[in-house]
C-alpha cells in the first residue's frame, strides 16, 4: 500500500465512508464515496477525511479490506458522479429512544466543536430501515446538510446516517479484563 | 454584578457552586484555607472549573484542597475530576463503594476499549480517576456512605474557632445494590455493536454531604432523587437515627431542582425555615431543569434561591438554507456550556449566619412568588 500517495488517501476516505450504513438508496455508499473523492480532488477535504478516519475508531487493519474498491470508483465517468458539498455537519449520539422519536445530542463538527452544544428530537420515520436497526441509546450518527450535484442538477440534501461501529470481540474483553485487574489491584481503599 | 477575585478571610465560610447548564461543581471553604471540592465540571475553556476558580481567587489548590467527594458517576458531575485529583495530591478522596466493585469497573473498561467518540460519556474520565487513585503519592481513597463522619477538625485548628465536621449521608446498601443490578443490564455482549456508554437513568448512588461548622449546617444534595422505595432516595436519610440532627441553613438543592429530587421531609426536618438554596440547571434531558414549577416551589420554600445559569432558549444562528433544512427534521435546542457561578460567603466569626451572595453574569436569584 502506498501510504503517502493520493490513492492511499482515497482508500482511507473510502473506508471511512463504508462505516456508515447505506441510507435511502443502494448506491448511497458509492455516491458518498464519489462525493468524497470529488472533494478530495478539489483539494478541499483531505484533512477532514483523515480526521474522520481517526474519530471513526478505525485501525490500520481496516485499510486492507477495502483496497479493491478503488478501481470500482475509478470506473465511473466523472460527469455522472454525484458530489455532495456539506454546509453543516454534526456528529450525534442517541440519548433516548421513544416509540416514534429519538432524542440526540449533537456536536457541531463544522464549527470544530468537541462537546455537544445542541440537542434535537427526530422522528424515527425519517430514518432508513437499515439505520432503524442501529437505533439505540448510545448509537452514533452523522447528520449532514448540503447540496448534491449530479448531471448539472443541484439538490438540497439532509442525511442522517448511523455509524456501524465495530463489535466487541473476545480480544476487547480480555484487554478490558486485564485493565480492570490492574486498576483494582493498584488501589488500596481505606 | 460579579464575583470578586479575592480569597475569603480565614474565619469566613464560603460555598461556591459552578454550573454551566451541563455539569456542576461545588467548592466549600471550611475555614483557615481548607477547602472541600464536591464533583467536577469544566469551564468554557475546558479547564476543571474548581481549579480555575481557586487559581483565580489566589488559592493554591495543591496545598489548600483537603477533601474531594465524587457524588456519582454521571458525566455531568465528573468532567475533569482526574485533573482535579492530580492537582490536589494531598486531598483525601471519597466516593461510593461502587467504584471499588469489580462488576462496575469491568463494564467501564469494556466500554473504554471501544471508546470511539470524542464526546465524553464519563468512561475515560473514570478510568483516569482510577489510575490516579492507584498512584502511590496520594492518600488512600475512602468510601462515602450513610451517617459517615469523614473528618472532624478541632476548633483550635480553625480561625473561626468552631469545630468542623464533614459527613456523608448516603448511599445506603440498598441504593448500591440497586445500582449494581441496574448497570448489570448495560454489560456489552460479545459480538454486540459498540456504542457510547449509556447514561444510567437513576441516581441511586448520589452521595449527600453534610458540613457542620459549630452550630451552622450546610447540606449538599448532589443528584439524589426521592423514590417510592423507603430504603432508597431521601427517605432513609431523613429517617436515619445516626445522622447529625443539626438543621442546615444552606442547601444545595438536589438534582437541579427537579420534582424527583424534592422531599418535603428534607425541608421540614433537615433544613432551617427559609434556608439559602442554590442549584445548577440541567439542559440535556427531556426538559430543562429546574422547570418553572420547580423554581416556584424552591423559591417559596427558601429565603433566597440562586441558580448558577439561566438557560438560553435561542438556537445558534446559521445560514437560512441550513436552518430551513434543520426545521424539516426538528427543532434544535441549545445546550449551554458557559459556567455560571453563585458564591455565598458568611460574615466570619462575628456574624456566621449572615450569608452574602455574589453572582456571575450568567447566574440569577430566582424571584419569590407573591
Amino acid at each position: 500500500m502506498r501510504a503517502n500517495s493520493p490513492t492511499a488517501d482515497l482508500i482511507f476516505t473510502n473506508r471511512q465512508t463504508s462505516v456508515y450504513s447505506a441510507t435511502d438508496e443502494k448506491s448511497a455508499g458509492l455516491n458518498s464515496l464519489n462525493s468524497q473523492i470529488d472533494r478530495r480532488e478539489d483539494n478541499q477535504s483531505t484533512s477532514t477525511a483523515q480526521t474522520d478516519f481517526k474519530t471513526a475508531g478505525l485501525t490500520a487493519n481496516d485499510k486492507k479490506s477495502i483496497t479493491f474498491e478503488i478501481p470500482q470508483a475509478r470506473r465511473h465517468n466523472p460527469q455522472s458522479i454525484a458530489t455532495f458539498s456539506p454546509m453543516q455537519e454534526w456528529e450525534g449520539y442517541v440519548t433516548e429512544v421513544k416509540d416514534e422519536t429519538f432524542t440526540a445530542h449533537l456536536v457541531d463538527i463544522t464549527a470544530k466543536r468537541r462537546i455537544a452544544e445542541e440537542k434535537i428530537e427526530i422522528s424515527i420515520s425519517d430514518l432508513s430501515d437499515q439505520d432503524k436497526d442501529l437505533l439505540r441509546e448510545g448509537a452514533l450518527f452523522r447528520w449532514s446538510i448540503g447540496y448534491y450535484k449530479q448531471h448539472g442538477t443541484k439538490m438540497k440534501s439532509s442525511r442522517i446516517v448511523f455509524r456501524r461501529l465495530p463489535a466487541w470481540t473476545k480480544s476487547d474483553f480480555m484487554k478490558a479484563e486485564q485493565k480492570a485487574k490492574e486498576l483494582i489491584g493498584a488501589i488500596t481503599w481505606e | 454584578m460579579g464575583i470578586a477575585l479575592s480569597k475569603p478571610a480565614l474565619d469566613q465560610l464560603e460555598v461556591t457552586l459552578i454550573g454551566p447548564g451541563y455539569g456542576e461543581c461545588c467548592i466549600v471553604h471550611v475555614g483557615s484555607n481548607r477547602w472541600l471540592i464536591i464533583d467536577s465540571c469544566r469551564d468554557s475553556s475546558g479547564q476543571p472549573a474548581a481549579l480555575e476558580y481557586l487559581q483565580n481567587i489566589g488559592v493554591d489548590a495543591q496545598e489548600a484542597v483537603r477533601w474531594i467527594i465524587a457524588t456519582h458517576w454521571h458525566d455531568d458531575h465528573v468532567a475533569g475530576l482526574a485533573e482535579v485529583l492530580r492537582a490536589c495530591k494531598q486531598a483525601r478522596f471519597f466516593c461510593s463503594s461502587a467504584l471499588s466493585k469489580n462488576e462496575f469497573i469491568a463494564i467501564v473498561t469494556r466500554f473504554n476499549e471501544k471508546a470511539s467518540f470524542d464526546c465524553s460519556s464519563g468512561v475515560s474520565e473514570l478510568i483516569a480517576v482510577l489510575e490516579e487513585l492507584g498512584s502511590s503519592d496520594r492518600p488512600h481513597p475512602s468510601f462515602a456512605g450513610p451517617d459517615r463522619n469523614l473528618e472532624t477538625i478541632d476548633a483550635s485548628e480553625l480561625a473561626h474557632a468552631e469545630e468542623c465536621q464533614i459527613w456523608t449521608l448516603s448511599p445506603s446498601d440498598a441504593q448500591l445494590h440497586k445500582f449494581l443490578r441496574e448497570i448489570a443490564g448495560l454489560v456489552p455482549a460479545l459480538g454486540e455493536t459498540s456504542r457510547r456508554f449509556p447514561s444510567q437513568p437513576t441516581n441511586y448512588l448520589a452521595v449527600v454531604t453534610f458540613v457542620r461548622i459549630g452550630s451552622l449546617g450546610m447540606l449538599f444534595g448532589a443528584d439524589l432523587e426521592e423514590t417510592a422505595d423507603p430504603a432508597t432516595g431521601w427517605s432513609p436519610i431523613v429517617a436515619s437515627p445516626g445522622r447529625p440532627k443539626l438543621k442546615s441553613s444552606v442547601f444545595k438543592v438536589p438534582h437541579h431542582g427537579s420534582e424527583n429530587g424534592h422531599s418535603e421531609l428534607v425541608w421540614e426536618q433537615m433544613l432551617h425555615a427559609k434556608p439559602v438554596a442554590l442549584t445548577t440547571p440541567y439542559n440535556r434531558g427531556r426538559k430543562p431543569l429546574p422547570c418553572e414549577e420547580d423554581a416556584r416551589r424552591i423559591a417559596s420554600l427558601s429565603g433566597s434561591f440562586y441558580l448558577t445559569s439561566v438557560l438560553s432558549k435561542s438556537p445558534k444562528r446559521r445560514a437560512s438554507a441550513v436552518e430551513k433544512m434543520i426545521a424539516q427534521v426538528g427543532r434544535l435546542q441549545p445546550i449551554s456550556n458557559i459556567p455560571g457561578i453563585v458564591r455565598l460567603r458568611n460574615g466570619g466569626m462575628d456574624n456566621p449566619n449572615a450569608w452574602v451572595a455574589e453572582l456571575s453574569s450568567e447566574a440569577r436569584q430566582m424571584d419569590i412568588p407573591a
